[in-house]
């Protein structure tokens, strides 16, 4: 039985193989979009319980799609776990302004850990970090 | 006396008193004898003056009986006159008003040459310097053509000596020889060429070693051998007087005739006085020339720079500007001549527009301490502006005052869109790397997890060393990240209080596997020391890096880890055993892509970026970095932080 549903919202596609492999071994049930727009429909038309998403994304950038997500009624709660390899400050303040439960860089955490954290997330062990 | 504007001016007067000379400049509308020698430019003479009404007091005292008064021309033009008065009852003959028009005529020469030098000396001070240099030499160039004066000069002389040629030989110091010079009068090229003389030979080396005005009436056999050298064959008799300045003797100034006996001792003295205003004219020619000289250099070097310059004087107002700095900005020098930067070019920095008070020209007018401003905006003519490197510099006059500043600024616009495109390039670049490279990473974690399955212990070794290889790929990655944020001044640091021996405590507890793995020991003492001011995220940067480096170059032995309170700062140390560094590899160890190169680090990987970063980490805490070493000995790392 799958434990929960993950939303992944990445443009690339042997990162978004090599996520989804670990997610779904790891008994995840996980959707896929490749670009902003896709990730805020899938988002909104079929609300999963947490959304991974990337900052540097085709259409309509991560950022927009999380303002976007916050403005709907279905996703306004849902936690939003930033997965990016875009390091800038001012974003990471940004995200964490519009509630990011966490703001990781793929280039220093490893699948694993990704899974841990997605896990301790959604048991509720960690809460929205405040920083 | 002088012209000026619409006034005789009384310059010098002999044997009429002293109150001639408080008496008031005569104006033009006053007309009377010295107006009219001005307005038509020749001699007056008055040979009864019970006839004429004075209007000098001082003068119709004198009880005079005649008056000759003489235009002073130079080139046409009036620069005054010259009056001779007669108390005994003579009548001044042609010859005398000959003789006295050319004696006005030299002395107005010889009084433009003498007011050009000085006003030439004068500014030489300046001239070292562009400023006012273009407008005096062309205004003096203008009045006064110095070839064409002395010509004028000789020829008048040899005419009124009753000669047939003239020339003047000039004393060369390199060859030790006179040789003629032009202009000479009467005489072909060649024979200027040819005529040249050793100066302890013939009439001219005497008249050079004794410094009088001699006289051959008949050729002696020396002076007839240099002549014949020069082809002047049909020389008979000759009149030489030195050209003196002060109490140098600059060359020998003669008249020639083809006939034998030609001149009297009554003609010498003449020749003599005639010939000093000569030699007056030379060495202001050769001042001028030099000066000329100067200015055409600095005048071409300008005209060549690509980059504009603007000079400006002491009180900030521009007096220059440069072909380049007219492209650039399009105005016309003529535009900017007399107002400051700040109402023209308008430069702005990050700040908003530079202001009289605070603005780096008037610090460098007073500190003489050149200042480089790395992006101002500068205006142009048509309101619009471009970025453009500025830099200031001060001029200095002979004594070492300050004069002035030199400001040499070139558009950047090119540059800055390269060095935008190059940045974004690297930035591009490196982001996309970060991606496979975490696609690697992340499943070789995954396989080394037995995600994917069972792996034995050899693969299992296997990809760890891969792991350990990304991780290097990854670092490389990272640090042209930074490169390229340090540059464009796009990294961000917030400096805070902070414990540094604290953050020194939990790296050295990470870097310790490191370390034990290589068999080094890790030796560090957490101090008692107060808070340092800094962004604890950087100075991790800072000291992992050290430290790992530290590590990373040390074969055997041990790493020791300090820090300690100086003055304001604290200062932390790390020393290692390692393999230490020569002196010329110190000197570049901080600068970009630089890695020292010996058989032993050849298997450590590395950038070369890792130190540069640190230094530009540190420098940007306003701390300082520095390093000591000595070859196969280790080397100690230092670097200093302010205290909060």
């Amino acid at each position: 039985m799958a434990k929960a549903k993950l939303l992944l919202v990445e443009d690339d596609v042997t990162l978004v193989k090599m996520y989804e492999r670990k997610f779904k071994s790891d008994g995840y049930e996980v959707e896929i979009a490749y670009d902003g727009e896709e990730g805020f429909k899938k988002a909104t038309d079929n609300p999963p319980d947490l959304i991974v998403l990337d900052l540097m994304l085709p259409k309509l950038d991560g950022i927009s799609v999380f303002k976007k997500i916050r403005s709907q009624a279905s996703t306004f709660k849902t936690p939003v776990l930033m997965l990016t390899n875009f390091d800038q400050e001012d974003a990471v303040f940004e995200c964490f302004k519009l509630g990011a439960v966490d703001y990781l860089l793929k280039s220093e955490v490893t699948p694993q850990e990704v899974v841990a954290k997605i896990e301790n997330l959604l048991k509720g062990k960690e809460g929205p970090i405040k920083k | 006396m002088f012209l000026k504007d619409d006034f005789l001016i009384r310059k010098v007067a002999r044997g009429l008193g002293e109150e001639i000379m408080s008496e008031p400049p005569i104006p033009e509308g006053k007309g009377g004898i010295s107006w009219q020698a001005v307005h038509s430019q020749k001699p007056v003479v008055e040979n009864d003056l019970s006839k004429t009404q004075i209007a000098s007091k001082a003068l119709a005292e004198g009880q005079f009986h005649a008056l000759i008064t003489v235009p002073m021309l130079v080139r046409h033009q009036v620069v005054g006159v010259i009056s001779i008065f007669a108390r005994k009852e003579r009548n001044f003959s042609e010859s005398d008003v000959n003789l006295f028009s050319v004696i006005a005529n030299q002395s107005a020469l010889a009084i433009i040459s003498i007011q050009s030098a000085e006003l030439l000396l004068e500014n030489r001070k300046k001239l070292s310097e562009f400023s006012s240099l273009n407008q005096i030499s062309q205004s003096v160039a203008t009045l006064f053509n110095f070839e064409e004066t002395l010509l004028s000069i000789i020829a008048t002389i040899t005419k009124q000596m009753e000669g047939d040629r003239g020339v003047l030989a000039l004393f060369d110091h390199n060859d030790k020889l006179l040789k003629a010079v032009k202009p000479a009068f009467n005489l072909t090229e060649s024979q200027v060429r040819d005529f040249r003389t050793r100066s302890d030979e013939g009439i001219t080396g005497q008249v050079f070693c004794k410094g009088t005005p001699l006289m051959l009436e008949k050729l002696n056999p020396e002076t007839q051998e240099t002549l014949l050298r020069a082809k002047l064959t049909d020389v008979k008799s000759v009149l030489a007087a030195p050209l003196k300045v002060k109490s140098q003797t600059l060359g020998v100034l003669h008249v020639f005739s083809k006939n034998e006996a030609n001149f009297e001792n009554e003609d010498l003295r003449l020749f003599g006085i005639l010939s000093s205003q000569a030699a007056v004219v030379v060495s202001s020619s050769y001042m001028y020339r030099e000066i000329e000289e100067e200015r055409k250099k600095d005048e071409s070097l300008l005209t060549s720079i690509g980059e504009g310059v603007v000079a400006v004087g002491k009180d900030e107002k521009i007096i220059l500007l440069n072909d380049a700095g007219q492209n650039f900005t399009g105005f016309l020098k003529e535009e900017l001549f007399g107002k400051t930067i700040y109402e023209t070019l308008k430069p702005t920095d990050k700040k908003g527009p530079l202001k009289v008070e605070n603005s780096p020209v008037g610090r460098v007018l007073k500190t003489g301490k050149p200042e480089v401003l790395t992006e101002v905006s500068i205006t142009r003519h048509d309101g619009t502006t471009f970025p453009a490197r500025f830099s200031v510099a001060a001029t200095f006059d002979a004594d070492d005052e300050i004069m002035g500043v030199i400001c040499v600024f070139s558009d950047i616009t090119k540059e800055k869109e390269v060095e935008v495109m190059k940045q974004e390039l690297i930035s591009i670049a490196t982001h996309e790397l970060r991606t496979p490279i975490t696609g690697v990473k992340g499943y070789l974690d995954m396989i080394l997890a037995g995600d994917t399955g069972g792996v034995n212990d050899e693969t299992k070794e296997t990809l760890q060393e891969m792991t350990g290889i990304t991780q290097k790929l990854a670092d490389l990655v990272d640090d042209l990240l930074n490169v390229g944020r340090i540059e464009q001044g796009r990294i961000e640091y917030k400096p805070v209080p902070m414990d540094l021996s604290q953050l020194t405590t939990d790296i050295i507890k990470e870097l310790s596997i490191q370390a034990k793995q290589k068999n080094i020991e890790l030796i560090y003492q957490k101090p008692e020391i107060p808070e340092v001011k800094a962004d604890p995220d950087r100075t991790r940067q800072v000291l992992i890096n050290l430290i790992g480096n530290a590590i990373k170059y040390t074969e055997k032995g041990s790493v020791t880890v300090s820090l300690e309170k100086k003055d304001q700062e604290i200062v932390c140390s790390v020393k290692d055993t390692g393999l230490g560094i020569s002196k010329e590899g110190q000197a570049k160890l901080f600068s970009k892509f630089y890695r020292v190169k010996t058989d032993k680090t050849r298997q450590i990987t590395g950038t070369g970026l890792g130190l540069w970063i640190t230094k530009q980490i540190v420098e940007m805490m306003a701390g300082k970095i520095w390093v000591e070493s000595v070859e196969g000995k280790g080397s100690t790392f230092r670097f200093s932080l302010p205290r909060v």
